[in-house]
This record gives structure tokens, C-alpha cells and sequence, in this order.
């Protein structure tokens, strides 16, 4: 009944090899004759056994392992950290103290084992316990986290409840100073397991592991057969030599360097540092006049013209020109697709269809027949990434024909001319005390509103040469004989 | 438990009086828990194990009957709302008991194997519990191999009840609320319990 997470085949805990030393340890000290020797706690009126002193049990690891004295002060603590003893006196401060004062064994059933981590399930049956027997006296995070299980495991809940009382009657069941063992026991272990907020929690490992580190390999067959795949794919990678990935990285450098921000400064000044937003506004999304390091941007490489929105717009009148305008549009219904609100993927998915890929669209597109094909087979279960493989022909088809000659067109060289370099000012802010007239941007929702009543407009008005040409193909067929 | 009661709750539908059995396997869980909790430690003892396995003797009667009555429901296909919702909130409580069942099974049977009990074995460490009824810890040696095989055919034989029950029939967990609503606990009163109130509109009847 544990709703488990999505398996991602990671569900193996490191190997954790110190867990099975620290046990053999453990056990060591329990020997009647070069264990550690134990005394009895008293606890109001009872007294419980096996009580140990830290002091005891430093001299205990100094003796048996021959090391420093740092050292073993190092690992006894950890062993305290770690769950395996716990503190009679201070029951929140997990260290060993090297004194007087007592700890006790905790029981195997408590250790940290390799084998299974500390349950949900198990800390809100304890939590809940908790509640039953004295209400208001969980703490800050514990309350915490009693709600949100109570939320995540809200189906199990009954049970948890249920568990809880039981097992709240079967310890009482047991004399007082068992019970108050028991309970001692269980803080502990949740107390190394659930760490308060500002206790280093000893257990975390990162991520979990595909493989079980304590499976036993099997050498048979089936697994050298699966180990020789998986090398082979491994060989089979793509490989890309450092010299040359390296090459890329440098040259990507040096292209970029005069537009990076903080190597090369901006114009007209850095906001962050002046106060003065002039520069955003320069460089708004759709402003009028761009900036010129903008469009000599658009020139390094066609996915710098592409992701600009104002380069698209000038593209798109430069391809208009050209007569495949309907490419353009193409690409960015499809970003749209992809990347725009999901609910409406089928009704997207169908539009796109109408438009540019059915035969006969108003404004059809020129792919492949292979593309085609796969295209209109995967739009039967439309889904954001349905149309891809057109998509990319498309933007290929863009990149190595269009753009070389947009490049050369008179509109690029005419929105170069035209744009702007601001002057740098060295504007000084004036600090907290001067006021500032600040004035706030468009808001984003008014901004798309625009954008899209303008998508709407050009897509009403825009006539591709695809359908100006089948209407004169149609007045120059002979009628057919009324 | 008795064969009576199960009969009783074929005869009143199956939703009638499984909450009793429901709440004798809860019990028998959590005693069976606490003597797992004592294994290895001060309190191991041979009457110990002896008790842990007729606790767990008892709880896999239990959850026999259970498991049989619950199907047995799930086939008939409650006609009411109510009583399906309720059919479905025992199976989710079955289900939930029967796992932490099993996890205290194979606990068992890791610490049994670590701490047997055979003369020359490994100290129990030294817990502050008192032993579990009479102090002598050298009991029935040859019992080992036995009582190893035992648990494994013990964690078997619930581990299959288990899978039974999951493919027996189709009921997503998260379907099931809560009938306890337990008041949110501390912060933030007014905000938390305006929270509560979405989830558990269905039926609310306890307050913890």
C-alpha cells in the first residue's frame, strides 16, 4: 500500500562499509571479560542496568584499536552520532563526552543497517504515539512533520493512528523500567534518523545508487552477457576529442567577449551598479530601434538571430520578401506547441495541421515526404513534442539557405544602420537618500496580450505566394464543360 | 480469530465486523513489534522467540481471515457508496498492517541470524531491558536451523498474501480518506484547519 516513487531503477543506498566494523565492535564490547564493564542508572525511583560511562568507553576503544587519544575521541563520538550508543542524560546531544557522565547500548533493531532506511510509515506510527501519550508535547519540527505525513500519507492514516494506540498498550503493558528503556531506545533512533533542525544528520549519502552494493554477484551467463552490452554501448558513444570541444569553447569566448556584460561593461551603463535602467530599455524584447551590439549579434550564428525576438521579426520580413515566410511561422507555432499551455496541446496539434502540413494548406510548408509521414502519424496522439522531427527540418532548411542570404539582404544592412549606440553615461546614483523616479516596466501580462493581438493581426492579413499561386492555377485550368 | 467471527462477517456482508479482526491484527502487530525490538539485546531469550512466534502465529491467522473476507467482498462489489468507500478504507488498513508485518518479519529475521542463540554465539548487547520471563538464556540449541527456516517460510507465506492481494483487486491507495482527521498539531492553528476541511469532507467522524 506504499505509494512508492517512480522507480527510476535508483533505490540502493551506497555502500556504507563502516555500518558492519562499527557492529563488530559493538558486539566486541559486550564480551564478558574484555567488554566494557557496566553500571546501573538511576532514574527517579528505578534503576535500569548497563549503563556505560564515556570515559569507560574511550579508554575501552584506546585499548582495543591503538590509536590516539584524538582518534578515538573522534570515533566513539561517532558512534554516538551514528545511533549505535546513546546518551542517558542529555538525550539531544549526540557526542561523547569523555567523562563521568553514562550512556547505553542501543538494541540491534535500531541500528543503522545497509538493508532499509528509517521509514515514513514507522515515524508517524512514533510521532503519533508521542501525541497519545502526553498531547502538545511534540516539538516545532516534529509538529512539522506529523502534518505533512499526516498530508502525504494521508490514506494510511487510520492505520498509523491504530498502530499507534497498540503499540502504545503494549508497552504499557511491560514494568516501568523496561518501558522507560524502550522509550529511551526509540528517541534515540529517531533522533539520529529524524535529525532536528540544526543537528548534522550523520546518514545523508547523496543520491541512491542503480546498483545494490551488498548483492551477491552472480557469475553466471546472463550477467557477463549483460556486462559485455553494456561496455559495448559504452565503446559505441559518441566521442568528441577534448581538442576540439575545447577549440569550440574558445571560440565561443572570443566571439562573445565584447557582448559579455561583465568582462566588456554595457552601454550605457550596468543598471545593478548605476542605478539607471536605461539599458533594459534599450534592450526591451520588441523595442523599435535595438541596440547595435544586438544585431551584430544576429550575424555570429543563426540560433543567436533565432531566440531574439526582434531578429525573428526582422527574419520574418526578410523571408516575407523571399516568399517563405510560412517557415517562420511554422517554427514558432511549433515553440508554442512545446512550450505553451498543454491543456490545449490536441487543439494546437489540429490548428498547426490545418494550417501548414494538410495538402492544400493556406500556408503550407516543404518538407520531406519521409518527415511528412512520421509527422502526420504521430498527430494522431498529439503531445508537446509531436512535431519535432518537422520542426528541426525546417529550422535546418532556415539555417542553411535563408539565413546566408538575409545576412546579405538589404533589410539586415538597414536595421544595422539604423540601430542605436548609446552613449555611456556615468551616471552616479544617488544613493538612498536621493529619490528616484522609478518607473516600472510594462506589465509581462499586458506585454503577451500585445504580442499576441500583433500574431493574430499578421496572421489574418499574410498571404503566401503557395496560395496566391493555386488561385491562378485554378483560373488558368480549362473550366470544365457546364 | 474464532472461526465464528469470520463466519459472522461473510453472513452481515463484508464491510459488517472485520473492523474487530482489523483491530486483533493491529495488536498482534504491535506485540509482535516490541518483541522484535528486544531481539539481540538484553531481553533475547529462547521464551522470547518462542513468544515472538506465536505472536506472528497468530497475526497470519488473522490476516488469513481477512484476506479471505476482503476478497470475497471485492467480488460481491458492495452495491451502496458508502460500503464500497468503507470496503476500500479496510483493504488500504489490511494492506498497511500486512506491510509493516512483513518489514518486522525480515527485521526478525536479520537480527535472528546476526544473535543466534546457540552456545558460543554473539553476546546479546547489554540494552537495560530485563529478560523476558525466566533468566536462562541456554535453551533449546538444536531448535536453530529450524527456527531460520521457520521465519523465512513465515516472511513467504505473508510476502504472498501481499502480492494476492494487490493483483486481487484495483483499488489505488490514494482514493481512501482518512476517517481519523487528526487536528492539525500546533502551528499555525486557523490556516492549518482551513486545510483540513477540503480533504476531509467525505466522513469525518473521529477527532484525535
Amino acid at each position: 500500500m506504499t505509494v512508492t516513487r517512480l522507480d527510476q531503477g535508483q533505490r540502493y543506498r551506497p555502500r556504507m562499509a563502516f555500518l558492519k566494523k562499527i557492529e563488530a565492535l559493538m558486539m566486541e564490547m559486550q564480551s564478558p571479560d574484555t567488554g566494557i564493564k557496566t553500571q546501573t542508572q538511576t532514574v527517579m525511583v528505578a534503576s535500569i542496568p548497563h549503563a556505560v560511562t564515556g570515559n569507560d568507553i574511550l579508554q575501552w576503544i584506546l585499548q582495543r584499536l591503538q590509536i590516539t587519544s584524538e582518534e578515538a575521541l573522534h570515533l566513539g563520538d561517532l558512534f554516538v552520532k551514528y545511533g549505535y550508543i546513546y546518551p542517558l542524560q542529555e538525550p539531544k546531544n549526540l557526542t561523547l563526552k569523555a567523562d563521568g557522565s553514562l550512556y547505553r547500548f542501543q538494541t540491534p533493531y535500531f541500528w543503522p543497517v545497509q538493508g532499509w532506511a528509517a521509514d515514513d510509515t514507522d515515524y508517524a506510527i512514533y510521532l503519533a504515539k508521542k501525541n497519545i501519550k502526553r498531547k502538545g508535547i511534540l516539538e516545532e519540527y516534529e509538529k512539522e512533520h506529523y502534518n505533512m505525513l499526516n498530508q502525504k500519507i494521508n490514506y494510511k492514516w487510520d492505520f498509523v493512528i491504530m498502530q499507534a494506540k497498540e503499540q502504545y498498550k503494549a508497552g504499557k503493558e511491560r514494568k516501568k523500567e523496561d518501558r522507560y528503556a524502550l522509550d529511551c531506545q526509540e528517541r534515540a533512533y529517531w533522533l539520529v534518523n529524524r535529525t532536528p533542525p540544526g543537528m548534522q544528520d550523520v546518514l545523508e549519502y547523496g543520491v541512491d545508487r542503480v546498483t545494490d552494493p551488498n548483492e551477491n554477484k552472480k557469475n553466471t551467463m546472463e550477467a557477463y552477457r549483460r556486462e559485455i552490452m553494456y561496455y559495448q554501448q559504452a565503446i559505441g558513444k559518441t566521442r568528441v576529442k577534448s581538442s576540439v570541444s575545447l577549440g569550440g569553447l574558445v571560440k565561443y569566448s572570443e566571439q562573445f567577449l565584447s557582448n559579455d556584460p561583465i568582462l566588456s561593461g554595457c552601454l550605457p551603463s550596468n543598471p545593478w551598479i548605476t542605478d539607471d535602467p536605461e539599458f533594459w530599455d534599450l534592450n526591451a524584447k520588441l523595442v523599435e530601434v535595438p541596440t547595435r551590439m544586438r544585431v551584430e549579434r544576429w550575424a555570429f550564428n543563426f540560433s543567436e538571430l533565432i531566440r531574439d525576438p526582434k531578429g525573428r521579426q526582422n527574419f520574418q520580413l526578410f523571408l516575407k520578401k523571399e516568399f517563405s515566410g510560412e517557415n517562420l511561422s511554422f517554427w514558432e507555432a511549433c515553440e508554442d506547441l512545446k512550450y505553451g499551455d498543454q491543456s490545449k496541446v490536441k487543439e494546437k496539434a489540429e490548428e498547426i495541421y490545418k494550417l501548414f502540413l494538410a495538402p492544400g494548406a493556406r500556408r503550407w510548408i516543404n518538407i520531406d515526404g519521409t518527415t511528412m509521414g512520421i509527422t502526420v502519424k504521430g498527430l494522431k496522439h498529439p503531445h508537446r513534442y509531436v512535431l519535432d522531427a518537422a520542426q528541426t527540418h525546417i529550422y535546418m532548411l532556415m539555417k542553411k539557405d535563408s539565413y546566408g542570404r538575409y545576412l546579405k539582404s538589404p533589410i539586415y544592412k538597414e536595421m544595422l544602420a539604423k540601430a542605436v549606440v548609446p552613449q555611456e553615461t556615468v551616471k552616479k546614483s544617488t544613493g538612498l537618500f536621493g529619490r528616484r523616479h522609478l518607473r516600472s516596466s510594462p506589465s509581462p501580462i499586458i506585454l503577451r496580450q500585445q504580442e499576441e493581438e500583433a500574431k493574430a493581426r499578421e496572421a489574418a492579413t499574410t498571404v503566401d505566394i503557395t496560395q496566391v499561386m493555386s488561385k491562378l492555377d485554378r483560373r488558368n485550368q480549362p473550366q470544365p464543360p457546364k | 480469530m474464532a472461526p465464528g467471527r469470520r463466519d459472522g462477517c461473510r453472513g452481515r456482508g463484508a464491510v459488517g465486523t472485520c473492523a474487530a479482526a482489523q483491530a486483533a491484527l493491529c495488536k498482534a502487530t504491535a506485540g509482535h513489534r516490541q518483541l522484535v525490538l528486544q531481539l539481540g539485546g538484553s531481553g533475547d531469550s529462547p521464551r522470547l522467540r518462542e513468544e515472538r512466534r506465536r505472536r506472528s502465529a497468530e497475526a497470519r491467522e488473522l490476516s488469513t481471515g481477512l484476506r479471505r473476507v476482503l476478497l470475497a467482498g471485492v467480488k460481491q462489489a458492495p452495491a451502496s457508496l458508502p460500503e464500497r468507500r468503507e470496503l476500500e478504507r479496510l483493504w488500504v488498513l489490511f494492506l498497511s498492517a500486512l506491510e509493516l508485518f512483513l518489514q518486522d518479519l525480515r527485521r526478525a529475521h536479520y537480527l535472528c541470524q546476526l544473535f543466534s542463540m546457540q552456545e558460543g554465539g554473539v553476546a546479546p548487547l547489554r540494552t537495560g531491558l530485563g529478560g523476558w520471563g525466566l533468566p536462562g538464556r541456554r535453551g533449546v540449541v538444536s531448535m536453530q536451523p529450524l527456527a531460520a527456516q521457520g521465519l523465512e517460510e513465515e516472511i513467504e507465506q505473508v510476502r504472498a498474501t501481499l502480492s494476492e492481494m494487490e493483483s486481487g483487486a484495483n483499488i489505488p491507495p490514494w482514493t481512501v480518506e482518512a476517517t481519523e482527521t487528526t487536528q492539525p498539531v500546533g502551528i499555525g492553528g486557523t490556516a492549518a484547519r482551513g486545510a483540513w476541511a477540503g480533504p476531509c469532507t467525505g466522513h469525518c467522524c473521529g477527532v484525535l
